[in-house]
């Protein structure tokens, strides 16, 4: 038994994601709709039931008529269960993301950042921030985090790289054909380093393989699952959030009032953060809940089994906690409550990671001194869907040159 | 007999080849490291030598060994030919009495009475522009017309002769109308600024002072004050709209410029200086060896020119740190934007308010003001010594 098949990836996408969610809110907060395959499912759009949905128990996220049992090994071994085995894989895997442990990730993740502009002049053409950027910069985080070899990492990002074409028939086959590579590699460099290294190594991949010795219970397909679990849940949604980044950074000029903003470290975390609140919707949505009993939100009583989305979007937009909500602005007050991460049992395991990316990468854009230009508006930049359901910019095409605001200019403000 | 160093018997052509419409040639700091002074083929025809150092080009500019005409020469002034009058083009003694009626006139009041008037003119030049929208050639719009506007106001131009004043402006400085009426277009204005100083005093004018004047032991003649009005719109239009145009270039070339305009934290005075220091739209100053000298340990024959290059000067690491880049704690009023020595510009105090007053006023006035076009795509053209904006589409 293997997991040769893609992670359960039934996501409830409001089929417009422009919906009116302050009209939502404020006549029918808890309403019934359906998703584009005619599920009926309760959406709710108010911040606080949001979190509330997120955050209880009696919401789970398997359906109630499914048959998972782990005992056979049918199903799901990724992180995505409900408690009690979510509670076990999770507590298993934490350790190495905990906001304390990410940190020794800093100085690699900005050096990768300043080389990767340090290349962009070289090429004198249009430069695409996914392609050139994003995507190298988390793929590289990923490489180091999980531990890949130098030498495989080129491949490693290729077969990544399959499961974000969009999901049209064709590449629906290269995609699952890149999955199934993938999962095979991740369980051969598994079983290299447990032959090699054994559990020595401060990665992941040697943190699994401790895990494992002293916990019996975490069988190798679980061990490569959540390994794996990492290049799909970080990868694309990271890459997406600078990529989203850079566009405020050129587009709103954000990078200039970086660059001349006496407290700079200050609005870079605040800036990252407002990346973070607007971004939600574009990518890396919340996964459906089922109501594990009768339950009311807000009123609104859920039957037992009920489908229910709580979308991050709707809870960062949410005008009362925001004001202004459909505004980009990194100095609003109580930026820090806006849920991009999640809340509860599931929120992002990598969160302090993908904040620390999106911060180095920002920091490296704005003391590169480097000016950019978007060559095509944010508007007409094309997204596409790929198989996992996460949304991505295709690309994002700028131009840089070398500007003149002097380097003591920068240091001035710093 | 020493052999000749290569810079020497090495002729380089002049001006060099541009790439770009805001940064020098490249071989400009090349000539400049290898050796302070060279030998250069100019595109009009003719040789020259052309010294590259701030020191080099300061001294130049200050020795009285050189002046502007060809030894001996000595250009006359008739009402067909106010260029002959021109001051830039004198040298002393002849020049030192022009320059010292025109200073006692051009005063830092007159400089503080025309800021009130130009921060009116450029606010209403914005506004229409903003009506005009969302894109428009802010050259057209607002580079062109706020210093003929000044120089209109300087000159005490009645409100109804401006328009004209402005056509034969265009057509004889910008070549607007690609050459055609050029000579109708310059004997007209002659003959309207003459008309215009014998009309004069009628006003606060500067031609008013100047006339006023004019009887007076050390006033100027009626031709002369029309030959210095004239020379004023020459060297005072067409520079001072390349250098907002430029500068704006420059400004949306390194945004982080006017982001710390916006936010407070850097003047508009010293961005301004800085604008000047690094503009280079216009190559050097030619100056003539009234008799042989040594320069940069070379001899100069009497009758060679010598070309004082003010952007190799202002870029001269020896006299700035970080000579290429934008820096604002750059000595203030340092660089030879306004050349140097008794030929140093008469109108720099205006035309520093002038630029102080446009930018201020655009950057505040249109905060999302962005170039409408990819910088690559702005049509610029060089013709010998100019280097023209074609036209500079901004959006917000």
């Amino acid at each position: 038994m293997t997991s040769a098949e893609p992670p359960p990836v039934e996501r409830f996408r409001p089929a417009d994601l422009e919906r009116d969610w302050g009209r939502l809110r404020s006549t029918c907060p808890v309403s019934k709709t359906t998703t584009p395959d005619g599920t009926d499912v309760w959406l709710v759009t108010r911040y606080h039931d949001i979190r509330s949905v997120l955050g209880r128990q009696v919401f789970r996220v398997t359906p109630l008529d499914s048959d998972v049992s782990t005992e056979t090994g049918e199903g799901n071994e990724s992180i995505f269960q409900d408690p009690p085995e979510h509670t076990r894989l999770r507590g298993l895997v934490a350790g190495p993301f905990a906001v304390g442990r990410v940190g020794k990730y800093r100085a690699a993740i900005r050096a990768k950042a300043d080389e990767l502009i340090g290349a962009m002049l070289s090429s004198g053409e249009a430069i695409d921030i996914m392609a050139d950027f994003s995507k190298p910069l988390t793929m590289n985080v990923i490489s180091d985090v999980v531990g890949v070899p130098g030498p495989d990492r080129a491949m490693f990002q290729r077969l990544s790289d399959q499961l974000l074409v969009p999901v049209s028939e064709a590449q629906g086959v290269v995609a699952l054909e890149g999955w199934r590579q993938l999962n095979e590699y991740v369980r051969s460099l598994i079983a290299h380093r447990r032959r090699t290294a054994g559990g020595r190594g401060g990665d992941l991949l040697a943190h699994m393989i401790r895990v494992q010795k002293e916990d019996a219970s975490l069988t190798d397909v679980e061990l490569t699952t959540m390994v794996l679990g990492l290049p799909v849940a970080g990868y694309v949604s990271t890459a997406n959030a600078i990529a989203v980044a850079v566009r405020h950074l050129v587009e709103d000029k954000w990078l200039d009032e970086l660059r001349v903003c006496p407290d700079r470290p200050a609005l870079l975390k605040s800036f990252v953060e407002e990346v973070l609140r607007f971004q939600s919707g574009d990518n890396g949505e919340s996964m459906p809940r089922f109501a594990a009993e009768d339950v009311r939100v807000c009123d609104e009583l859920i039957r037992k089994g009920d489908m229910v989305v709580a979308p991050l979007v709707a809870a960062n937009r949410d005008d009362e906690l925001f004001d202004q909500p459909g505004s980009f602005d990194p100095r609003r007050p109580g930026l820090g409550r806006h849920l991009a991460f999640g809340f509860g049992i599931h929120r992002c395991l990598g969160a302090n990671l993908a904040r620390l990316e999106l911060q180095c990468a920002v920091a490296a854009l704005v003391d590169s001194g480097l000016g950019f230009e978007m060559l095509e508006s944010w508007d007409s930049v094309p997204w596409e869907v790929n198989m996992l359901g996460d949304r991505f910019p295709v690309r994002l095409l700028v131009s840089a040159w070398q500007t003149e605001y002097g380097t003591r200019n920068r240091e001035r403000t710093t | 007999m020493n052999a000749q160093p290569e810079q020497l018997t090495k002729t380089w052509s002049y001006p060099f080849a541009r790439e770009s419409i805001i940064d020098p040639a490249p071989a400009l700091a090349q000539l400049r490291e290898s050796a302070p002074i060279h030998k250069v083929r100019l595109a009009t025809g003719g040789d020259a030598w052309l010294v590259t150092r701030y020191e080099d080009v300061r001294a130049l500019l200050g020795s009285p060994a050189f002046g502007t005409q060809y030894p001996g020469s000595v250009p006359t002034v008739d009402a067909e030919n106010l260029a002959g009058g021109f001051m830039f083009l004198k040298d002393p003694p002849e020049h030192t009495r022009l320059r010292r009626s025109v200073s006692r006139v051009f005063t830092v009041r007159r400089v503080a009475a025309l800021r009130e008037r130009a921060e009116v003119v450029a606010a209403g030049l914005v506004t229409t522009m903003v009506e005009k929208g969302p894109v428009v050639d802010v050259q057209e719009e607002f580079a062109y017309p706020l210093p003929i506007a000044i120089i209109s106001e300087l000159l005490g131009i009645p409100e109804s002769d401006r328009a004209r004043f402005r056509r034969w402006a265009d057509i004889v400085l910008r070549a607007v109308g690609g050459g055609e009426g050029f000579g109708e277009a310059f004997a007209d204005l002659q003959k309207f600024v003459v008309a215009l100083v014998e009309s004069k005093p009628d006003g606060p004018d500067l031609l008013s002072e100047l006339a006023g004047q004019s009887g007076e032991p050390g006033g100027l003649s009626r031709l002369e004050i029309a030959s210095m009005a004239m020379g004023l719109l020459m060297a005072g239009y067409v520079t001072t709209a390349s250098a907002i145009s430029h500068g704006l270039l420059r400004l949306f070339r390194n945004p982080a410029v006017p982001a710390g305009i916006r936010a407070g934290e850097l003047r508009i005075t010293d961005v301004v200086e800085e604008l000047l220091r690094l503009q280079d739209e216009e190559v050097g100053i030619n100056r003539i060896a009234l008799a042989d000298v040594d320069v940069c340990g070379v001899r100069v024959r009497r009758g060679e020119t010598v070309i004082a290059s003010r952007v190799g000067a202002n870029r001269d690491p020896r006299a700035f740190r970080d000579a290429e880049s934008f820096t604002v704690d750059s000595p203030s009023g340092q660089h030879l934007a306004f050349g140097h020595g008794i030929h140093h510009c008469l109108g720099a105090a205006l035309a520093r308010m002038e630029l102080e007053v446009a930018f201020g006023t655009l950057l505040t006035r249109i905060p999302g003001l962005r170039l409408a076009v990819a910088f690559s795509e702005v049509e610029w053209s060089a013709d010998g010594m100019d280097v023209n904006i074609d036209r500079l589409p901004v959006a917000w």
